[in-house]
């Protein structure tokens, strides 16, 4: 009795995916495999992104400890302090402003308004700390 | 794994494509689509070493469940997604089969699908196993992750519900 009613499961079982229709195995092994490099690649740039951040983290803390107590060199520059926004490559180098923080760092700024008097409130200025690499600052 | 071994499973599972299909198919309610992308998900984890063959099992015990882990990741993320939509229920209705292509009556299997997919999924999942995969009982308890003994209780009590659902179709053949 038991064999017959397992012999009428199977063949049930049988009939339930005699129509069955998979795809080819080629081409979804090859989709797979593309989905997982693609997979791959991105948790290689995610990784890439992670480091770069940390990379623009440290710089920014480098240059924004000190300006919590350090004014922006210049000939009329007062009190402005700088926040490192993005790094750049600044394509107009024209003069040298001086940092005079707890740390001293030498400042190549593109903008006319650094040398000349400013930084005032919210103008976004290029400079390069030299051996550090080019940046972009705002001041504050 | 060396580019031996991997060539060799790759080998495995193109052997193994047509029954893991079917596997796929049971394990996600007998959806066409949803066991394609299923088995492609699993082969996915294979490629990118998310599931590793640590030789324990054979490999087709080791895939099938695999492939179960996958459906009921996806089941839980479906859930979950359900719940985060405040929907009163996390699955879509079943699809309708798809017609049968000539080989057997399309009504019998209409009614066999339908009788499988009302049983508990683990009932259905162990007859899957046994009858259609010829798993014996403990490669089947492997492949859901169950003891032998729970295994044993799903496989009885499945082939209880499932004989007397399909009753109607022995009585029209006899």
């Amino acid at each position: 009795m038991s064999d017959r009613q397992d012999e009428a499961l199977r063949r049930a079982l049988r009939t339930a995916h005699a129509d069955d229709r998979a795809p080819a195995f080629g081409a979804t092994w090859t989709r797979a495999a593309a989905t997982a490099a693609s997979r791959r690649r991105r948790a290689a740039l995610r990784g890439l992104a992670l480091a770069g951040g940390l990379a623009v983290a440290a710089v920014a803390a480098l240059v924004l400890l000190p300006a919590g107590s350090a004014p922006l060199g210049g000939p009329d520059a007062g009190m402005a302090t700088a926040a490192v926004e993005r790094l750049v490559v600044p394509d107009d180098i024209t003069g040298l402003a001086r940092w005079s923080g707890p740390t001293e760092f030498l400042l190549s700024a593109s903008a006319d308004e650094l040398l000349s008097g400013t930084p005032t409130l919210g103008e976004v200025n290029t400079l390069t700390i030299t051996g550090i690499g080019p940046m972009n600052v705002t001041s504050q | 794994m060396s580019v031996t071994d991997d060539i060799r499973m790759r080998q495995e599972l193109e052997r193994l494509h047509q029954a893991s299909h079917a596997w796929a198919l049971a394990c996600c309610g007998y959806r066409d689509e949803e066991a394609a992308d299923l088995l492609q998900s699993s082969y996915e984890k294979v490629l990118d070493g998310r599931a590793r063959y640590g030789g324990r099992s054979s490999i087709k015990t080791w895939f099938f469940g695999v492939i179960r882990r996958t459906a009921a990741g996806r089941r839980r993320a479906e859930a979950l997604r359900g719940l985060l939509l405040l929907r009163a229920a996390a699955r879509e209705p079943q699809e309708p089969y798809s017609p049968a292509a000539g080989s057997v009556d399309p009504a019998d299997r209409d009614l066999i699908l339908t009788a499988l997919g009302a049983l508990p999924r683990r009932q259905r999942e162990v007859l899957e196993l046994a009858f259609y995969h010829d798993l014996s009982l403990s490669e089947a308890a492997d492949v859901m992750g169950l003891s032998l003994g729970s295994a044993r209780t799903h496989y009885h009590r499945g082939k209880q519900a499932l004989a007397s659902a399909l009753a109607p179709l022995r009585e029209a053949h006899t």
